[in-house]
């Protein structure tokens, strides 16, 4: 039979005995992926089959993919060992046990095939951010970010080398009581319309009702459906803005934790 | 106006001014939003300090609520809630509105409307809230 596999040699064909060899290349594709690892040992035939990069393109860790295995950053390499030079995706959606410096390490041996990586939930610094994206460079990277408001505004606006950045949640701090800031990042929100899931935002200086209203804006056309203020000072002057924001038809959750200063006042 | 995508609001530490006025007035915004917010399922009020005259217009517009699923307050340190307060207005309006899973209120009461709550979420539950 002739095999889109075709680096086998008949000889290793038998060791499958009775079923045929691409029947068999299917089963074994569509094993999760940590069974998919430990299926090389079962024989000889097995393992020069799963030799073969084409069942390492994609590296589906996700929820749901059928894992089982604890994600440990020695499992990921392994796997990416197997595809190496042809890895094309990494789904990492709704996992623990790696962090964002593994990632970034992962990318340095396997960037240039990357095209796509769904990262772990662990918060990536903006260097990191950085550096994974000069590794990969034709590769859209969906992770979580906790960064400073400076550092925030290119991955934003999505400038070189984090091009096809999409940050599905965004944590900004440290504003220093720099209410430029805060308006810089109410104008470089809506640049990531439609992506960012969940924003929070903490010690940011929105005693100011123009400040404030001018983040609100920018959350409202970023269109985020989950908003988070920790300790920013927010004022009964406020609620007008905050007002708009719900009026927007975006947010569905939105969390105010507002220390040692009143929200509501007659 | 109904903010008809909402679904959960968080207002920690929200303080209000110590004064009967603007505590009321704070209830009142709060109660609006719980009426004529068709999507809102959880509510989350803790260290508020709304005090009785923030937390009745709550407790009155609670029953209008069919969505609410949470509500959760939490009493500061330096508020009084009366056991009478407990008993008429939050024991009644929590009773009236069926929909609500989880009702903390911090401190150990009101225990009654606590445990009706709870009980809701039981297998037998429902025979429990209908008596």
């Amino acid at each position: 039979m002739l095999s889109q596999f075709g680096a086998l040699t008949l000889a290793q064909e038998t060791q499958f005995g009775e079923l045929p060899w691409d029947f068999v290349a299917l089963l074994l594709m569509r094993l999760p992926l940590d069974a998919r690892l430990r299926a090389r040992e079962v024989s000889r035939g097995w393992r020069a089959l799963l030799n073969e990069p084409r069942f390492w393109l994609v590296l589906d860790f996700s929820r749901g993919s059928g894992v089982v295995a604890r994600l440990t950053p020695a499992l990921l390499f392994a796997a990416g060992k197997r595809g190496r030079g042809h890895l094309h995706t990494l789904d990492l959606t709704g996992t623990e046990g790696l962090d964002a410096e593994h990632l970034v390490e992962f990318a340095a041996v396997h960037g240039q095939s990357l095209r796509s990586v769904a990262a772990t939930e662990s918060q990536f610094s903006a260097n990191r951010v950085t550096r994974l994206c000069r590794s990969a460079p034709l590769c859209t990277l969906h992770c979580y970010v906790f960064c400073a408001p400076a550092e925030a505004l290119p991955l934003l606006r999505c400038e070189a080398p984090c091009a096809l950045v999409h940050i599905v949640w965004l944590w900004v701090r440290f504003f220093d009581e720099n209410e430029q800031a805060v308006l810089d990042l109410a104008a470089a929100l809506p640049a990531h319309r439609g992506k960012i899931k969940k924003l929070g935002v903490s010690f940011a200086p929105l005693q100011n009702v123009a400040v404030a209203d001018a983040l609100m804006r920018g959350v409202a056309e970023a269109r985020v459906s989950d908003v988070t203020f920790v300790d920013c000072n927010l004022r009964p002057a406020s609620l007008p803005g905050l007002t708009r924001l719900l009026q927007a038809g975006c947010v569905e959750k939105l969390d105010i934790t507002n220390y040692e200063q009143a929200l509501f006042v007659r | 106006m109904g903010h008809q995508t909402l679904r959960e609001l968080t207002l920690s530490y929200g303080r209000v001014d110590n004064t009967d006025d603007a505590r009321r007035a704070a209830g009142e915004q709060l109660a609006s939003l719980i009426t004529h917010n068709s999507g809102l399922q959880k509510l989350n009020l803790e260290n508020c300090s709304l005090g009785e005259a923030g937390l009745a217009p709550i407790f009155e517009a609670l029953p209008r609520s069919s969505t609410l699923k949470e509500l959760v307050y939490y009493v500061a340190p330096n508020e009084t809630i009366s056991p009478v307060f407990g008993c008429d207005v939050i024991f009644a309006a929590v009773r009236a509105n069926c929909g609500l899973r989880t009702f903390r209120f911090g401190h150990f009461w009101p225990l009654e409307a606590q445990a009706l709550v709870a009980a809701r979420t039981q297998p037998d539950g429902g025979a429990i809230v209908a008596a």
